[in-house]
């Protein structure tokens, strides 16, 4: 019996020597990537131009047609943006984020195809929604970049 | 082996206490913002209502928008509440890890 205690005791030793030489550390955000919040503010100008040029547009000139090239491209990019974070370990928050932009332009799209019109209440609304998350994505992203700073 | 565990803790405490205490006030200003942001919102979509300017159908679509807008807000605050146990949690084991480096070194 006391030599299992003393076995254990050494155990519990080479253990806290262990954690002192590798310096034991949590996790529970990503690390930040600068890249991405670059990326972030360049899909959110993208989306902003778009709506600007869509309300600029008359609104008896707003076929699908003429936007659809500019959707689609868009589309690629917040999907870009959904890829890039959903491969990133402990990021299930933005990942969830970037899903949201996803489906909101998605919407949009669909939307604008059905009616092949856009109402200037809905486009002025929705480029203030995708500011507001794209200020969260950014947001987000910036604060993992704090995450290690202890005075 | 000079190891108090009471001064440990303290000092553990103290470390906490000391990387959260900006943290705290930057959740609680981001949050307001968000209520802001979801006021003017709201309010400009029942002033829509209200007067005719909008129909249900686009009332409807608009208010599940403005779900999916609130969530994508909210999740900022799950990570920066993450990020903020994550400082305190680390923080408090660096200073844990020391004094055993401390007191290792007074053997």
């Amino acid at each position: 019996m006391r030599a299992n205690y003393r076995v254990e005791l050494l155990y519990l030793f080479f253990i806290f020597l262990i954690l002192i030489g590798t310096g034991c550390t949590v996790r529970y955000v990503a690390e930040y990537d600068a890249t991405i919040k670059d990326e972030i503010v360049q899909v959110s100008k993208e989306v902003d131009l778009f709506w600007g040029e869509l309300l600029d547009t008359p609104s008896n000139e707003r076929e699908y047609d003429k936007f659809k090239n500019r959707y689609n491209e868009i589309e690629t990019d917040i999907r870009g943006l959904v890829m890039k974070n959903e491969i990133r370990p402990l990021n299930k928050e933005s990942t969830k984020q970037a899903k949201i932009v996803l489906e909101l332009w998605i919407e949009d799209k669909d939307l604008h195809k059905k009616n092949n019109s856009f109402s200037d209440f809905e486009a002025k609304r929705h480029r203030k929604q995708f500011i507001r998350v794209f200020t969260a994505m950014a947001k987000g992203e910036e604060v993992k970049d704090t995450s290690f700073d202890n005075d | 082996m000079s190891f108090d565990i009471n001064e440990v803790l303290k000092n553990m405490t103290e470390a906490i206490r000391k990387a959260v205490k900006d943290d705290v006030g930057n959740i609680d200003q981001y949050a307001s913002r968000i209520l802001d942001n979801e006021k003017d919102s709201l309010k400009e979509l029942s002033l829509a209502k209200l007067s005719g300017e909008i129909n249900d159908e686009v009332f409807e679509r608009e208010i599940e928008r403005e779900k999916k807008v609130l969530e994508a807000e909210l999740l900022t605050i799950q990570i920066m509440t993450k990020s903020l146990a994550q400082k305190a949690v680390n923080a408090a084991i660096d200073v844990f890890v020391s004094a055993i480096k401390v007191a290792l070194t007074i053997v």
